[in-house]
């Protein structure tokens, strides 16, 4: 005696197996034996791409692409010159105490921390043009156009002579003048005593205003940035 | 310097009478012109029972999200004002811009999430957390995506921590341009944040240790602001954080997720954090080359100096401020330290001849903001607070001409030098260079 047909049988058979392959199914397509909490889930590289945009003094990761002075001038001239001005000598000024806007060749004295002048790294400009720049509508330039913009800005920094094509391949050998312009940070670099009866203040004479501590080529503090030897 | 106001106070009662009414109305942020003679305010001849006791008073869900007092509504962030401030130190795009936390009017340790400071490189998105992830992937045994909901499923840790940005007090360095607490120095707030280490994470994804040496934090925000990190200081007492002071992140904070980097300056604390790179190589992005970085007075200049050094600075009495008379004061203010734990503030009412150690009024956390007061009569003779903090490493708060002394006047960021408040004979109160 059967409470059920052998039709209805097979049919509950299935169905309990489909539940257990559905109660399963979300371990057996992630796999957890290398995570504690099995949270995270496993995925190419290939998925990340569209994040991946970061591009270190290396240059391993820039998108295959070139750009030239002339190129780079017409899409400065339509998508940048608003903000930084002609020739990247802007400063536009939203109001008259404002601060302006980002200048990108030196026009003023020392001390300006403009593209030619300051920054180590030719990447870095790639890097920022490509993540954050044009400010209102970022991450809408295509490769070539950024190859050109760079290739324009460090021409109009005299960081490279006018003739050079940028690309993928070259972008990274660019020497800044002021690559070897950065120490590590040594600070704590004033030290004080807690005085507290009849101190001197700095407006005293005989006041210890301590001693310049700028650079220490022994110290190597921890969060220093460094290129790998 | 500024040059004081010459506004007339009066000693007139009626006009007194006047002031304090239109001060309750204005609320807390409003400031009495008043004598400085200690005197009792004329009272009625009797009590009267106020309207709000005699007639019933607003239901609950009111708000279905409390607000303040709305005689609190001059508690607020604010700008800088152009007018107020050193030449050229007000950005000129809103997006790309700060706005200040009001720290006279905070009491205790926690800024409520509504004053805490902002600051954006490309203005703060509007995301939706069932389309955020959180991808960790470099030198690590398998790339991870975490979906917002499962990370607030990992073993979490709350922590209470001071975030500053490191261009704080800017305008006090060299010059003293600003006037009030909030316009100097109101980019520090402090908050408890919840969230789960980085050290968890990267065991997840399997970190391989013996490559790893930095990891690259990137936002999901316009400008994907991105900054390296040491792995040391990435594997010690670094977290994503989801909730802030008990509720979800604001968005101005970074919502749904962002970094905390205890103790380090605010730029780092990546907001709207939604990838990280394990990595043996820092980036060298524009925001830890052309931006954050210290120029020397040798023209060299200083990369990740991202410890904020002890500071403490005093809100109460403040600039901007005036006493309405002679009497006691309690003067109350704010300490900090990236390195740890503040272990005593000093306080001196003479300019910086006398000291005398200050009562630690709140809890004490490990890099976060210490609340201290100290008890002070005002005589109506000039004084000149200042406050002076010391840090578990024994570190002592210098005087700004030290640090131009030791750095140069090229630097400007990471600014920990003593605010000095002159008290006038009239009780106004002024920011004045030691």
């Amino acid at each position: 005696m059967s409470l059920f047909d052998r039709g209805t049988y097979y049919f509950y058979l299935l169905l309990l197996l489909l539940l257990i392959i559905g109660s399963i199914r979300p371990l057996l397509a992630n796999s957890c034996t290398e995570q504690d909490y099995c949270l995270g889930i496993v995925v190419s590289d290939t998925y990340i791409t569209p994040w991946d945009i970061d591009v270190d003094p290396s240059g391993h990761s820039l998108p295959k692409g070139s750009g030239s002075y002339d190129q780079g001038l017409a899409i400065y001239n339509q998508q940048c010159i608003a903000c930084h001005g002609p020739q990247g000598k802007g400063g536009i000024r939203m109001g008259e105490k404002l601060r302006p806007l980002p200048q990108l060749v030196n026009i003023t004295p020392l001390p300006h921390k403009s593209i030619g002048r300051y920054w180590p790294y030719a990447t870095t400009l790639f890097d920022y043009i490509q993540r954050a720049m044009p400010f209102y509508t970022p991450k809408s330039l295509k490769p070539d156009q950024i190859y050109a913009l760079v290739a324009y800005l460090l021409i109009e920094n005299n960081v490279i002579s006018k003739d050079v094509i940028l690309t993928n391949e070259n972008l990274a050998e660019i020497k800044m003048p002021n690559r070897n312009g950065f120490v590590c940070d040594i600070r704590p670099d004033t030290f004080n005593l807690a005085c507290m009866q009849d101190c001197l203040t700095p407006k005293d004479k005989g006041f210890d205003l301590g001693k310049i501590v700028m650079t220490d080529s022994k110290s190597l503090q921890a969060d220093c940035l460094l290129l790998p030897e | 310097m500024i040059k004081p106001n010459k506004k007339q106070s009066t000693t007139d009662c009626s006009r007194r009478n006047f002031m304090l009414k239109s001060s309750l109305f204005m609320g807390s942020g409003a400031i009495l012109l008043s004598s400085l003679k200690q005197q009792v305010i004329a009272a009625p001849k009797i009590l009267e029972v106020p309207i709000w006791s005699k007639s019933i008073g607003n239901p609950v869900l009111h708000h279905s999200y409390g607000l303040p007092s709305n005689f609190e509504h001059q508690v607020i962030r604010r700008k800088s004002n152009p007018d107020d401030a050193p030449v050229e130190y007000v950005p000129s795009l809103d997006q790309a811009s700060r706005s200040f936390t009001p720290l006279a009017d905070l009491r205790g340790v926690i800024t409520p999430n509504g004053l805490f400071f902002e600051r954006y490189h490309g203005g703060y998105p509007n995301i939706d957390p069932q389309k955020h992830k959180l991808i960790i992937h470099g030198l690590v045994k398998r790339n991870l995506e975490i979906t917002v909901e499962r990370l607030k499923r990992y073993p979490s840790i709350n922590k209470i921590y001071f975030l500053e940005c490191s261009g704080n007090s800017y305008s006090n360095w060299g010059e003293n341009e600003g006037s009030s607490v909030q316009g100097i120095h109101g980019l520090v707030s402090c908050a408890q944040w919840t969230g789960v280490p980085l050290s968890l994470l990267f065991r997840e994804a399997g970190i391989d240790l013996d490559k790893a040496k930095y990891v690259i934090a990137e936002g999901a925000d316009a400008p994907s602001m991105a900054r390296s990190i040491a792995i040391t200081r990435a594997l010690d007492d670094v977290f994503v954080a989801y909730a802030q002071n008990g509720e979800a992140l604001r968005a101005e904070q970074g919502y749904p997720l962002r970094l905390i980097v205890p103790g380090c300056e605010g730029s780092i604390n990546i907001k709207w954090l939604r990838r990280l790179e394990v990595t043996d190589t820092p980036l060298f992005s524009r925001n830890e080359t052309s931006k954050y970085t210290d120029l020397l007075g040798n023209d060299m200049a200083r990369n990740a100096s991202l410890i904020m050094e002890a500071k403490s600075v005093i809100i109460a009495p403040s600039g901007g401020q005036i006493l309405p008379e002679k009497g006691f004061y309690e003067i109350r203010g704010f300490a900090w330290s990236g390195r740890g734990s503040i272990t005593a503030v000093d306080v001196s009412t003479d300019g910086g001849k006398n000291w005398q150690r200050a009562n630690i009024s709140s809890d004490i956390f490990p890099k976060a903001i210490t609340e201290f007061t100290f008890p002070w009569q005002f005589t109506g003779e000039k004084a000149i607070l200042i406050s002076r903090a010391i840090d578990e490493t024994g570190y002592v708060q210098p005087y700004t001409q030290q640090l131009l002394k030791s750095r140069g006047h090229n630097y400007g960021y990471h600014n920990n030098s003593m605010q000095a408040w002159e008290i006038e004979t009239n009780g106004r109160v002024q920011n004045v260079i030691i």
